[in-house]
């Protein structure tokens, strides 16, 4: 133990590092920066998807007014709840994007780096029930939407049939859109799961129980 | 407030980059980290009240965005695994002052976020109590976490294993 005395070793190394690698001139031009290229970059990604689904959903809105309004065109209430559901997608997307957008700017600097470890693990966990829920209310409302759908087409529940080919297909695409948020919810768990288990492992390294 | 701030900056441009070698060692981007620490602490500055000294309300603004940066970026800074030879530090004084500090990043690399915010603090010389104060946890458990991570850091730079 006594071969590396840390503290030794630590100033020895330090002893010929502190020149300033950064001027006044570059210290003033950095102040006036929102922030480093690299976290400008991952914030201006953010706010282009959160730019392209807003366009999208205006489009679609401009389009459903231009067609109702100017072409006087009766559109029927199925038609109508299908672009609703379309926008209500765009919808869910941007509050989405919105929600990890808040997350990245907004800091904890000030907090002490446990309360910081905490509330960044509780704002991680926030966006993954948000997102779990919002697309669990949507997809399994579409998929209520199809099967009524279905239903009234072929007249009734009695008419329902193995048979019918076309039964199988809405059974599939049933099933799909039921599945869709709990894949949704795994692909966040893996896509984080590295860290996940980071913040964990450092929340239980700090659980102090003295 | 502009001229106070780059002064104190100036002062205490040591441990930026001490935080900046140790969070991320061998990384692209350490200058650009450099500058987002830089950004954050003047955003900060109004915040500081002169109720601590500088240098440890500097400590706790430029520890916690170097870990944030690391969580949202998602990424870890990268390491090499080096060979059990190469952790090795060899008894007699042929190593240059840079290969001693290489061996001592690359060693406290190995720790998790925390560990290494723990370990800079104390290396620096803080007290139990500012330490804890900075990470959050109880003096006496600040203690027990520092005899972990120097026998852990020690074995590293003995055998280069955990």
């Amino acid at each position: 133990m006594d071969k590396f005395d840390l503290k030794k070793l630590w100033s020895e190394t330090h002893t010929k590092t502190q020149q300033n690698i950064h001027d006044d001139v570059n210290i003033r031009k950095t102040l006036k920066m929102n922030h480093s290229k690299t976290i400008a970059k991952v914030l201006s990604d953010l706010k282009l998807k959160i730019f392209g689904y807003s366009l999208m959903l205006i489009i679609l809105i401009s389009l459903m007014v231009y067609a109702w309004v100017y072409l006087d065109l009766k559109l029927s209430a199925n038609t109508l709840i299908l672009f609703s559901f379309i926008g209500l997608f765009f919808i869910i997307k941007i509050i989405s994007i919105i929600n990890r957008l808040l997350t990245m700017t907004k800091t904890t600097n000030n907090l002490s780096v446990k309360e910081s470890i905490l509330l960044f693990r509780k704002k991680l966990n926030r966006i993954k029930v948000i997102d779990f829920l919002s697309y669990l209310i949507y997809f399994y409302t579409l998929a209520i939407w199809l099967i009524y759908n279905y239903i009234n087409d072929i007249g009734g529940v009695n008419n329902l049939s193995w048979d019918n080919e076309i039964q199988t297909l809405v059974l599939i695409a049933i099933i799909i859109l039921l599945s869709i948020p709990w894949l949704i919810k795994y692909q966040h768990n893996q896509r984080y799961k590295k860290l996940y288990s980071n913040l964990n492992d450092s929340a239980n390294f700090l659980n102090d129980v003295t | 407030m502009e001229k106070e701030f780059i002064e104190l900056i100036n002062k205490h441009q040591g441990i930026l980059q001490k935080i900046c070698n140790i969070y991320f060692y061998r990384n692209l981007y350490k200058e650009d980290y450099h500058q987002e620490i830089l950004i954050r602490l003047w955003k900060s500055f109004p915040s500081f009240k002169n109720q601590s000294a500088f240098s440890t309300w500097l400590y706790r603004v430029a520890l916690n965005t170097a870990i944030d940066i690391i969580r949202k970026q998602n990424l870890k800074p990268i390491h090499t695994e080096l060979s059990k030879i190469e952790y090795n530090i060899p008894d007699n004084e042929n190593n240059t002052e840079s290969d001693k500090k290489d061996k001592l990043y690359q060693a406290i690399n190995h720790l998790s976020d925390v560990e290494k915010a723990i370990i800079i603090l104390y290396l620096e010389d803080y007290n139990y109590k500012e330490i804890a104060e900075i990470i959050g946890i109880s003096e006496s458990y600040t203690g027990v976490k520092i005899n972990r991570i120097k026998c852990q850091l020690i074995k590293i730079l003995e055998n280069g294993q955990i």
